[in-house]
């Protein structure tokens, strides 16, 4: 046995593939319609929330200002530092999703390695990012309504606020997040080894 | 993107004419379940045509086409690795009684080689796949984008390896 009777045998394997390219090309571009328009809905669905959300915060501030001291301020602030962080994460990770798959491979596992290594980034550090602005605006929410209150009241709040909060980003990271970060780590694992053995 | 020019769509159907046969091995050597091959084949044709516009005739057609399959093939398996499965082989399990010998002996042979390149590693697989469609070592180093010096020595490698599992598949064969 020798590799061109191996070669000769594959070649002449039989080919079940579809090649009509007036079906092909109906069932492509169905195919890529329905991928814009999932994209598209998805793409107006984010911008809509976004404009609904800075618009009512900032009503919100502006409707209430006299009312509350400096910690409805900061805690506006810090909303809106929470909006544009996540919307400039977003805006990265869909970047990622523009790919060329007509360059070498090994370009294209880079590529793919960078994304992996974002999305990994994103889960790491930007969700524990996420958690500690959310529970600073919520902080300061309660420091402003309960100023009249107890000291053993204001404390109790803010204890309950934050074990709920960092109790349920150590249990995410720690189950959900595990299980994420175990593919990914999978999927660069995979995706070095056929880079090393290309290069 | 939805309308492709003329001339667009006159080099997807010449792609796609020239080069079914192959992207359709490179599927089966790739993946050894026939249902995925045919579901990565259609996907490596989706990408072609959603990739035809951007396509400006800097690499040959055939290079670019293969690049495409490549790419699509290494994504293909990471999105799916949880359905990976190893079959039995289907060289065990007896031919049909109605195909002629020869035919027979061809067929089984053929699925003995689609089981030992199972058993090839992930780029090693990408890479006999290649050279099993009689791509040249330059052409192989430009779409997998290695090193040309490197390519040759790898092959042997592969081939002799793929030669191993043969050998002893066959081994086994004649026990059973």
């Amino acid at each position: 046995m020798n590799f061109e009777d191996l070669q000769k045998n594959w070649q002449s394997q039989p080919v079940n593939a579809l090649t009509d390219t007036t079906l092909l090309k109906k069932d492509l571009q169905s195919k890529w319609q329905k991928h814009q328009r999932k994209l598209m809905l998805t793409n107006i669905f984010l911008t809509l929330s976004f404009i609904v959300v800075f618009a009512v915060v900032g009503w919100v501030y502006f409707a209430y200002r006299s009312d509350f001291g400096w910690q409805f301020s900061a805690s506006i602030g810090t909303m809106y530092l929470l909006l544009i962080i996540y919307l400039m994460v977003s805006w990265r990770g869909y970047a990622f999703k523009k790919e060329y798959l007509d360059v070498s491979s090994t370009d294209y596992i880079n590529y793919q390695l960078l994304k992996l290594s974002w999305q990994r980034k994103t889960i790491t550090t930007w969700s524990l990012v996420y958690a500690v602005l959310l529970w600073l605006i919520i902080m300061m929410y309660e420091l402003e309504v309960t100023a009249r209150g107890t000291l053993m009241f204001k404390a109790t709040t803010i204890a309950i606020t934050s074990a709920y909060i960092f109790g349920t980003t150590i249990w995410s990271r720690f189950t959900k997040q595990k299980k994420q970060l175990a593919k990914l780590d999978e999927m660069i694992a995979e995706l070095n080894n056929i880079n090393k053995a290309f290069n | 993107m939805t309308d492709l020019s003329n001339k667009q769509e006159t080099l997807f159907n010449q792609l796609v004419k020239d080069n079914h046969a192959a992207i359709y091995r490179i599927c089966r050597a790739y993946l050894y379940d026939a249902s995925q091959a045919d579901d990565l084949y259609q996907e490596i044709l989706y990408q072609a045509w959603k990739s035809i516009q951007a396509f400006k005739g800097e690499a040959k057609v055939s290079t670019w086409i293969y690049r495409i399959a490549v790419n699509t093939a290494i994504n293909f398996n990471l999105k799916n690795k949880r359905h990976q499965h190893l079959p039995m082989p289907d060289f065990f399990q007896p031919a049909y009684e109605e195909t002629l010998p020869e035919k027979q002996a061809q067929e089984a042979q053929l699925n003995k080689l689609r089981y030992c390149i199972s058993r090839l590693e992930t780029q090693d697989r990408l890479i006999i796949s290649l050279v099993l469609e009689d791509k040249s070592y330059k052409d192989i180093a430009e779409i997998t984008g290695s090193n040309i010096n490197n390519v040759g020595v790898k092959i042997s490698r592969i081939k002799a390896r793929l030669l191993k599992l043969m050998e002893n598949s066959k081994q086994y064969n004649d026990e059973l």
